[in-house]
């Protein structure tokens, strides 16, 4: 276990992924704090997924390594699974099985206690609007509906850090309305989330800090206003900044 | 050709459907499978071909209509399955139903493509095996048997037709998905009925001359019969025999089939379109509290293979089928060279059929578990260790495979206490190594592409993974019969594992359980 810092959600040092002589990341540090919206940006193909898929252990680094509240994903990595939530852009859903019976199986799989596990599906079910579709099996559910079960999958656990790959895909203007509210929700609870889009306006108005990954390295890092300064684009939109810091390199 | 033309389309529908066949398997592979079936069909029907040569005597005897027209019905209900199979992929499996019905394509003209390519499968089906009939009649210089490929065509678009028909009945009374499932268990059926025909000489034993027996049975049709072979009944059946006016005949009659068939069911089959989607009505909710037992990891990991399987209607179908492709090896295994049953052996025969049959369960099983993760991520970034969750699938596998291998083992211990013991410990050794092999080659694909080649990952670890159920079987019979060849079996099956262990270990795969 790393050096404990309370403030500290998750804390990359040098993490770094190849794929034969490519090098998908390479070297990537960077810290987010607990209750902090962490925003990672990138082109197509810059490392984001593969750095998000490094942190919730489904591969395992090169080099380098994650800890989640100070727990490494690569020496503890059930404590450190514990205490995170992974959602991809596609959720991780069985399309037959019940609304109820996946939540039921997700808190099996996280250990939650089964009368903690009802009171929380009961509780998230109501919040994301799926009460009533409870008894459906998933694979009835819209593209909004999967994703909102697949956060009430990531939530049912009460995690601490949250990884959210694209969570916005597909959404239509209510859902992601409603993902958006959720996930502001969970920040303000004290909880962390980090997250990939490649829309700019939700890293913009979302996110208190954010990343720019390129080529596999974290090119630029900070708050809006931090990034505007370093991209010499004053007053500037993410967007510009992000295609100015991109072409930078 | 004109554009937006049946022909039109229709080349286009076999276009496609041969892309998708070339898509799945090399067009070299293809070919080499078909000269092998024809090759096979050849051989089996020299052999009947052989013990009617004396009644298959040119001018052929009046009798020969009415065998002709038997040996038609009996193809029949084979036809039909295959019909329903192809019409459900072309209806419902390729996907450009919405873009050709938006289309300004009249939908009897969609619907009648369709109605043919079906007919052009089921041709192609049936004509690896009753082709031969054509070629052979040549050799015995009986070209008149070249009428099989008339009588084919014919066929084949009335198997198309009610292939359809049933097919759309199907959807409507049990929705697409399901409809999909029977069809399958139809076209199973109907192949296993297939074989089982192909093998009536052999039911006679080698005492018995077949040739006779078909003499004997055409005495039915004999003047005062009820079905003389002059009757009217049989005038399409004459198409076999290139008869020229019941060559007529059928076609005529096939072609009105059809054209009945997309004249009345071309508007059925537009709104059948639209039936794709599966929801089920919303059916209202009550009120009330979510409550949830205590389980471990392991009771949920065994819990929701077991709730995914039995909710799969298509996947217990490919189950059933992978278990029905044995009954041929289990009948060539009690009947081969007419031995009678009463000289067999029971014992160590019910032993391989044990092992075997377990074996192709809890592989088929695993194939599901393993290859058809829909959520593998989920379950990587949860707290339950990759250890766990591998035995967790181990487990879903075995335990149904055991629970039908370990009572029937025990069954025949008190029938033969030998084969017994050796079926329940190999029916155990073999599900265990099989289920082994498909963890250590985990590719994923969708729920529905799990029993397709292409879901198989590591070819050859697939084919081990394949072969593994037969090997411990033969050695399971050896054993129970207590030749010294089962050790050479016995090594083996334990050298295939081997292999497959050595596989998965340089493919760098983790190989612990």
């Amino acid at each position: 276990m790393s050096a404990p810092d309370d403030a500290s959600a998750l804390r990359l040092t040098g993490l770094t992924k190849r794929f034969g002589s490519k090098t998908a990341v390479d070297d990537v540090s960077l810290e987010v704090r607990r209750g902090e919206l962490y925003a990672l940006l990138g082109p197509n193909g810059a490392g984001k997924t593969t750095t998000l898929r490094m942190v919730a252990g489904l591969l395992t680094p090169d080099a380098g390594d994650a800890f989640v509240r100070g727990h490494s994903i690569r020496t503890e990595p059930t404590a450190a699974k514990q205490r995170l939530a992974f959602l991809p852009d596609d959720p991780l859903l069985y399309g037959k099985l019940t609304a109820l019976e996946y939540l039921d199986f997700v808190a099996g799989l996280w250990g939650v206690a089964a009368d903690r596990a009802a009171e929380r599906a009961t509780e998230l079910l109501k919040w994301l609007g799926l009460w009533e579709n409870r008894f459906d099996q998933s694979e009835t559910f819209s593209r909004g509906m999967k994703q909102k079960l697949g956060l009430a999958g990531g939530l049912i656990h009460d995690p601490e850090v949250m990884i959210l790959d694209e969570p916005l895909t597909g959404l239509d203007a209510a859902a992601a309305r409603d993902v958006k509210d959720q996930l502001t929700d969970f920040v303000k609870s004290g909880k962390t989330v980090v997250l990939t889009t490649h829309i700019m306006e939700i890293a913009e108005q979302m996110a208190e800090r954010i990343g720019i990954i390129s080529g596999g390295r974290l090119i630029a890092e900070g708050t809006l206003d931090e990034l505007r300064a370093a991209s010499g684009r004053e007053g500037g939109t993410l967007e510009s900044v992000f295609l100015e810091l991109v072409a930078q390199r | 050709m004109i554009r937006g033309s049946l022909p039109w389309l229709l080349r286009h529908e076999l276009r496609v459907r041969w892309r998708e066949l070339t898509g799945e398997t090399k067009p070299s592979t293809l070919l080499l499978a078909g000269i092998g079936i024809l090759a096979v069909a050849h051989m089996i029907l020299w052999g009947i071909a052989g013990s009617l040569r004396d009644v298959l005597t040119t001018p052929l005897p009046p009798a020969a209509v009415p065998l002709a027209g038997l040996a038609v019905l009996l193809v029949f209900p084979f036809g039909i399955a295959t019909g329903v199979n192809h019409a459900v992929v072309a209806l419902f499996d390729r996907g450009d139903l919405d873009l050709l019905v938006s289309s300004p394509l009249g939908s009897r003209i969609v619907f009648g493509s369709r109605v043919v390519a079906v007919a052009a499968s089921v041709f192609v089906g049936l004509g690896l095996f009753m082709l031969p009939i054509g070629s052979i009649g040549l050799m015995l210089g009986i070209p008149q048997l070249l009428g099989v490929v008339p009588t084919l065509v014919a066929l084949s678009l009335v198997c198309a037709s009610i292939g359809m028909l049933i097919t759309l009945l199907l959807v409507r009374w049990l929705g697409p998905r399901r409809a999909r499932t029977v069809a399958q268990l139809l076209a199973a059926f109907g192949g296993m009925l297939l074989f089982l025909a192909t093998q009536v000489p052999a039911f006679f034993g080698d005492e018995t001359d077949f040739g006779e027996v078909i003499v004997n049975a055409l005495s039915h049709f004999q003047p005062g019969a009820a079905l003389v072979p002059d009757s009217l009944v049989w005038l399409p059946f004459r198409s076999m025999f290139l008869h020229p006016l019941g060559t007529l005949v059928a076609l005529a009659g096939a072609g009105l089939v059809a054209w009945l068939a997309v004249t009345t069911l071309h508007t059925s089959f537009a709104r059948g379109v639209g039936l794709s989607d599966t929801r089920r009505a919303r059916r209202p909710v009550a009120e009330g509290h979510v409550r949830f037992t205590e389980r471990g990891a392991m009771t949920v990991l065994l819990r929701k293979e077991w709730k995914l399987i039995l909710r799969d209607p298509y996947l217990l179908s490919q189950v059933l089928l992978q278990v029905l492709a044995l009954v041929p090896a289990g009948y060539l295994l009690f009947f081969t060279g007419s031995a009678p049953l009463g000289d067999l052996d029971i014992g160590p025969a019910l032993a391989v059929l044990t092992v075997v049959l377990c074996g192709t369960l809890a592989s088929a099983l695993a194939r599901i578990a393993v290859v058809g993760e829909e959520a593998g991520d989920l379950l990587a970034s949860s707290p339950v260790g990759a250890s766990r969750v591998k035995r967790g699938k181990l487990l879903a596998s075995l335990v149904p495979a055991l629970a039908l291998g370990v009572p029937i083992s025990i069954g025949i211990i008190f029938q033969s206490p030998v084969a017994g013991v050796v079926a329940l410990l190999l029916t155990i050794v073999t599900c265990v190594t099989v289920v082994l092999m498909r963890l250590w080659n985990p590719v994923t694909s969708a729920r529905r592409d799990v029993f397709k080649r292409t879901s198989m990952g590591d070819l050859v670890t697939a084919l081990l993974e394949g072969f593994s159920p037969i090997t411990w079987g033969i050695a399971a019979y050896l054993l129970a019969t207590g030749s010294v060849w089962s050790v050479g079996f016995l090594v083996l099956s334990v050298a295939l594992f081997g292999i497959a262990f050595a596989r998965a270990r340089a493919r760098g795969v983790d190989v612990a359980v």
